[in-house]
């Protein structure tokens, strides 16, 4: 990073001697996002509908939300991430439904508490339509060009410097560079740089940031080959169909409109496993060229055939990329090893004999930076305006990108306009999850979201994120108005219903003539769902209506259908499965809306920013030197930062309790200390 | 005046009183420099307290005036019960010198809080909190029992075995998770019988570990209760029990008033006996206090040990209760053991006759098994609570497997048992999850 040189306390800047007198009048642009990836766009979006005058700054402007690995959206724990980032106003639900060629709800056979929403994509349109809403977008400029430089004034960034030495001014910037820093990429020994297959690696930046000690590092990661679609026989396979009735990402508006399409399931062979078994030795995950860590959910197919001997079959999804082009993306074959290796590995699975890749696949390494450097905002500490978002945390996945460019956003903005940060609780969101497990967690791999992360998962399900998020969304400003008007109908439509359920007395003849709700077998889903148990239930009895639906057997679609009311036509799914699981999952629902209660406690205990670990010697040496890095916020952060023990809570606790009070004026800073 | 650094403690640690040695401690980062400034000759070089050596030097004042002379004793940091600097002085037992020493010490160093060695020593990680509740069961540990149940809990085996089950239950939960999080993945799913016996077998372990409260709880101290009508002999009893005259003892009827409490020894138990006064309609005011203390007594009771002189009727409605020892006093009198009842004990507290076997009866009732045998015994209320909700929370579990409940119900309760067994140890990681997860299931793109 560089220093304009009139700022005399500043190191050793990257200045030519030519531009020594630097003035900084106002900043060009509010904000300055770095990287089109689906961090960067979130965030620049974000920015601009927040009023900030914002520019998106990208290598590339053809490759604007490119899906660099699975052409798809969402999935178990990341279906959830994009509900709720829609219901906070952003963009990747909108786009996904518009680009989606297949529509499925996970989990189905698991209970409403894990649904989680995918959809497969269209990747031309999804990057198309991404680029087109960045452009339609009010107050946000697009360039192209690669930032190899930050210019710092004492702890601010004032300008972002491009290649060629271009600097532009910024009130706040939020790098959003994925996958790209210093990417190198691997396909058996043949490695060459780039930040994605194609495409250059972003060079010059992670080491301008690294001499502003931020610390650097490596992780990797993996795709499958792409085969052409004419080469493959696909009646060797099974087909997959999504839902009948595709469920939209977004709230409130169906914005699904492509054809749907087929994907295709199959198995390894015991000859695949042979041949990348023959192979290993030319493989350069295992001779040791990759350094990275990888993420253990995603093992390359050589991985697994390594990892899980025993088996004898792996099982390999088929998806669509797009519509206009032929390319299709091979599910469970992710792979570094040469070329050669991995078609021959492909072609032993039937269907695939005679297989032409448009692509092969790779692995890639590149530069992340932990985030227990951030704090929970996103903000790069020690640095008052320089925010990080996207995979170069140390995230997997689009949606856990996306959440942390929006996030990163609103923090900025907040930030700006000198207001409070934003900041989610685990209590309130997966996205909340996301940033607190990030910054306070040492993450062995990159981060992946899984239901099991979020401990009240019960309550933050895909069906009530508007619930839990849309007042958020609207009072921050980044909501549609007409959304919020329809968010307040639908509540009170919520209340209608219960009032209804809780008055209604249904007869139990009335839901013997029901039928069984159908139910679509789940493509990706192994356990296959076993059809509804005839309704059984005692006829001579009558009872409200809410106790009829605590019968795990009985759905709220057929209570309504055996007393029906013509305004039944304003319930919609959703509404309708938020209701339903409040009132059967009443008791657990309630248990652990008591535990969020004393999970607040320690959140509500603030942590002074300038208390001195290093010298609080009733702390144990690893949490002496965990705190003093993440420095949490509360006693309730405290308490998640890895090596932090609960003796070592017990200890702050006791410490805060012994801390004389500080006298009010003493935290504002231009308060005025009596003299006498 | 509170520097955020941490100060430098100092207490007595052997009982107060007259013995042979009183033992003061110091604790902080400035033990070593302050002992070594009450020695003589006066060194400050540091090297001269090494660690783990006993000297006898000569304790000086901070003025230079000897004191006594005493065996010093130094532990450096981290190699300390505290983690800190420590520095025993073993001086010769008088209270006299002790109240000196410590009068001295305190100009430089602060009087440590009750526990507070203890506390240090868990905030710097050298203990953990069940093994902290060990030490302090340790220190008030009046009774062998109390003794060796507290040296178990120190040693860390009670720790290894909670850490066990807790091991077992995330197991358990990336079972159960592995379904819900991966099920796009090649996920064998675990037949519910599994989940259901592995549930058992956690939850039994949790049984026994309750059921050990019983037993646990007395290193606490058993609360033994004499109770009867006026008359019965009870007060006389407590004196034969106590081979002391403790109480007062007379022919009219009435005569202890008030409840009152003594410590006995009894092997390896240590008992709170409480002598009572007589239950009766009676229409004395103090009397009738006195009544009502006895029933809150018997509510309390570990045991009642229930007296009836010869020709007395008796208390039937607390015959009836489980913690009662029937005893028949006074069993010297002509004619009383005609009068023995199904179930009691004739006992003379006057000629002796009986009382060994009241004493052996007392103490069975009271150790019903050996502790030696079961796996881990509680005695902490804390644990009896977490091991309560854990095993709710598994009963729960188990139960919405079996009505095929929502999985991630059968998950929360789960978790929660997981977070209670974890608490007693200091915290359950659920980020294992996901090594138990990855290292069993092949999930991947
Ligand atoms: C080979 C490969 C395999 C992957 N496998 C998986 C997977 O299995 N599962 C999964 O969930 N995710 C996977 N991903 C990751 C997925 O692509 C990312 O999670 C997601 O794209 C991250 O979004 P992002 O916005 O952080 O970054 P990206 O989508 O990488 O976007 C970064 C953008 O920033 C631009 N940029 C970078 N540096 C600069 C700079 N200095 N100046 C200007 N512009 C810059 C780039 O041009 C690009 O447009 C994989 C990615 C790759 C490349
Ligand atoms: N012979 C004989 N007399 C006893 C024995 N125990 C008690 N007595 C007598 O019984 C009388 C009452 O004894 P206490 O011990 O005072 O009886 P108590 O149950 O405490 O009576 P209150 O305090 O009035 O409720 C005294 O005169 C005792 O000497 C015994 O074992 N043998
Ligand atoms: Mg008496």
């Amino acid at each position: 990073m560089s220093h304009p040189p009139d700022n005399p306390g500043a190191g050793p800047g990257a200045l030519e001697a030519g531009r020594s007198t630097w003035n900084l009048p106002d900043p060009a642009y509010d904000l300055v996002v770095a990287g089109a990836g689906h961090a960067g766009i979130e965030a620049a979006l974000a920015g601009a509908r927040l009023g900030l005058r914002t520019l998106l700054v990208s290598m590339s402007l053809q490759t604007i939300g490119q899906m660099s690995c699975n052409p798809a959206i969402g999935g178990v724990g990341k279906g959830q991430l994009v509900r709720e980032i829609d219901a906070l106003g952003g963009e990747m639900g909108r786009l996904a439904d518009r680009a989606g060629l297949q529509f499925r709800m996970l989990n189905r056979s698991k209970g409403p508490a894990v649904w989680s929403p995918r959809a497969q994509s269209d990747k031309f349109r999804y990057a198309q339509l991404a680029t087109q809403t960045l452009s339609d977008q009010p107050g946000l400029d697009l360039r192209q060009g690669l930032v190899t430089d930050l210019v710092l004034q004492q702890d601010r960034v004032v300008a972002v410097e491009l290649a060629g030495g271009v600097r532009i001014r910024a009130g706040a910037v939020i790098v959003c560079a994925g996958t790209f820093l210093n990417g190198l990429l691997h396909v058996g020994a043949s490695r060459s740089p780039g930040g994605r297959a194609g495409e250059p690696p972003a060079l010059g930046l992670s080491e301008a940031l690294a001499r502003q000690g931020i610390e650097v590092r490596r992780y990797k990661t993996g795709t499958p080959p792409r085969v052409d679609r004419a080469s493959i026989r696909f009646d060797a396979f099974d087909e997959q169909w999504g839902d009948a009735k595709p469920a939209p990402f977004r709230f409130y508006e169906d914005l699904i409109s492509l054809p749907q399409q087929c994907c295709y399931a199959t198995w390894t062979t015991p000859r695949t496993h042979e041949i990348l078994s023959e192979n290993l030795h030319r493989s350069p995950l295992f001779t040791g060229r990759i350094e990275g860590t990888g993420p253990r959910y995603c093992p390359s197919v050589e991985d697994k055939v390594v990892r899980f001997a025993e088996k004898d079959r792996h099982q390999l999804f088929l998806e669509p990329e797009s519509l206009a082009g032929r390319e299709m993306y091979v599910n469970g074959f992710s792979t570094s090893m040469p070329e050669d290796v991995q078609l021959a590995a492909l072609r032993s699975v039937p269907g695939f004999e005679q297989a032409r890749f448009t692509r092969p696949g790779y692995a890639i390494e590149y530069d992340y930076f932990p985030a227990w450097q951030m704090d929970v905002t996103l903000r790069m500490r020690g640095l008052a305006n320089l925010f990080f978002a996207g995979q170069q945390n140390g995230t997997s996945g689009y949606e856990e990108a996306s959440a942390q460019g929006l996030l990163a956003a609103l923090n900025a903005a907040a930030l700006l306009d000198h207001r409070d940060p934003v900041i989610l609780g685990r209590d309130q969101a997966y996205i909340g999850v996301l940033l607190d497990d990030l910054v306070n967690k040492p993450l062995p791999e990159p981060y992946r979201m899984f239901t099991s992360r979020a401990e009240f998962r019960l309550l933050l399900r895909q069906d009530n994120a508007d619930q839990r998020l849309m007042p958020l969304g609207h009072r921050l400003g980044l909501l549609e108005q007409w959304r919020w008007e329809r968010f307040q109908v639908r509540q009170e439509t919520r209340t209608r219903l219960l009032d209804w359920l809780a008055q209604t007395a249904i007869n139990g003849r009335a839901l013997l003539s029901q039928e069984p709700e159908p139910q679509v077998p789940q493509a990706h889903d192994n356990q296959r769902v076993e059809p509804n148990p005839a309704v059984d239930v005692p006829a001579s009895t009558t009872q409200r209506a809410t106790e009829w639906l605590k019968r795990p057997e009985l759905t709220l679609h057929m209570l309504l259908q055996a007393a029906p009311e013509p305004w039944f036509t304003e319930l919609d799914d959703d509404l309708i499965t938020s209701v339903e699981v409040d009132i059967k999952y009443a008791g657990y629902v309630e248990r652990q809306r008591r535990a969020v209660e004393s999970f607040r406690r320690n959140e509500q205990v603030p942590l002074p920013e300038e208390l001195d670990y290093k010298s609080l010697a009733s702390l144990s040496t690893e949490a002496r030197e965990r705190l003093s890095l993440v420095r949490p916020r509360n006693l309730g952060q405290a308490s998640r930062v890895g090596g932090v023990n609960p003796t070592d809570i017990q200890a702050l606790w006791v410490h805060l309790q012994r801390r004389p009070q500080e006298s009010p004026s003493s935290t504002t800073e231009d308060a005025v200390t009596p003299s006498d | 005046m509170l520097s955020e650094a941490r100060d430098t403690i100092v207490a007595l640690s052997t009982p107060p009183g007259v013995g042979a040695v009183a033992i003061v401690r110091l604790s902080g980062p400035r033990a070593l420099s302050l002992a070594q400034s009450r020695l003589e000759p006066r060194g400050a070089d540091g090297t001269v307290l090494l660690h783990g050596r006993a000297q006898v030097r000569w304790l000086i004042r901070a003025d230079g005036r000897r004191l006594d002379q005493a065996l010093i004793l130094a532990f450096h940091a981290p190699n300390s019960y505290t983690g800190e600097d420590v520095v025993e002085f073993h001086l010769h037992g008088s209270p006299w010198l002790v109240e000196e020493l410590l009068a001295d010490l305190r100009q430089e160093a602060v009087v440590a809080e009750p526990g507070e060695f203890t506390r240090r020593a868990v905030e710097r990680g050298r203990l953990n909190l069940s093994q902290a509740e060990g030490v302090r069961a340790l220190v008030e540990a009046r009774s062998g029992l109390a003794h060796n149940l507290a040296l178990r809990s120190l040693s860390g085996e009670s720790g290894r075995r909670v850490q066990d089950l807790l091991q077992d239950l995330l197991d358990l939960l990336s079972l159960v998770e592995a379904e819900l999080d991966f099920s796009e993945h090649e996920i064998e799913p675990t037949p519910v019988a599994e989940l259901l016996s592995r549930a058992a077998s956690a939850l039994q372990r949790l049984e026994s570990w309750r059921a050990s409260w019983r037993l646990g709880r007395l290193s606490h101290g058993a609360q033994v209760v004499l109770v009867g009508e006026p008359n019965a002999g009870k007060s006389t009893l407590m004196n034969a029990l106590l081979e002391d005259s403790r109480v007062l003892v007379d022919e009219e009827p009435g005569t202890t008033r008030d409840a009152i409490a003594q410590e006995l020894r009894l092997g390896d138990l240590s008992i709170t006996l409480w002598d009572t006064a007589g239950l009766r309609d009676t229409e004395g005011r103090v009397e009738r206090q006195g009544v009502a203390r006895t029933r809150e007594l018997v509510e309390m009771a570990d045991v009642i040990l229930l007296l009836r002189a010869p020709n007395q009727p008796g208390i039937p409605e607390l015959a009836q209760q489980e913690s009662c020892l029937p005893v028949l006093s006074k069993a010297d009198l002509v004619g009383a053991v005609a009068d023995l009842r199904p179930g009691e004990l004739a006992v003379s507290a006057l000629s002796g006759v009986g009382l060994p076997e009241l004493k052996a009866a007392l103490h069975q009732r009271l150790v019903a098994e050996d502790w030696r045998s079961l796996d881990l015994v509680l005695t902490e209320a804390r644990h009896v609570q977490l091991v309560d909700v854990a095993t709710q929370c598994l009963r729960r579990f188990s139960a919405a497997l079996e009505a095929e409940l929502d999985r991630p119900l059968s998950a929360a309760d789960l978790r929660e048992a997981a977070e209670a067994v974890g608490a007693i140890v200091g915290g359950a990681d659920f980020d294992d999850l996901y090594h138990l997860i990855f290292s069993r299931f092949c999930v991947g793109k």
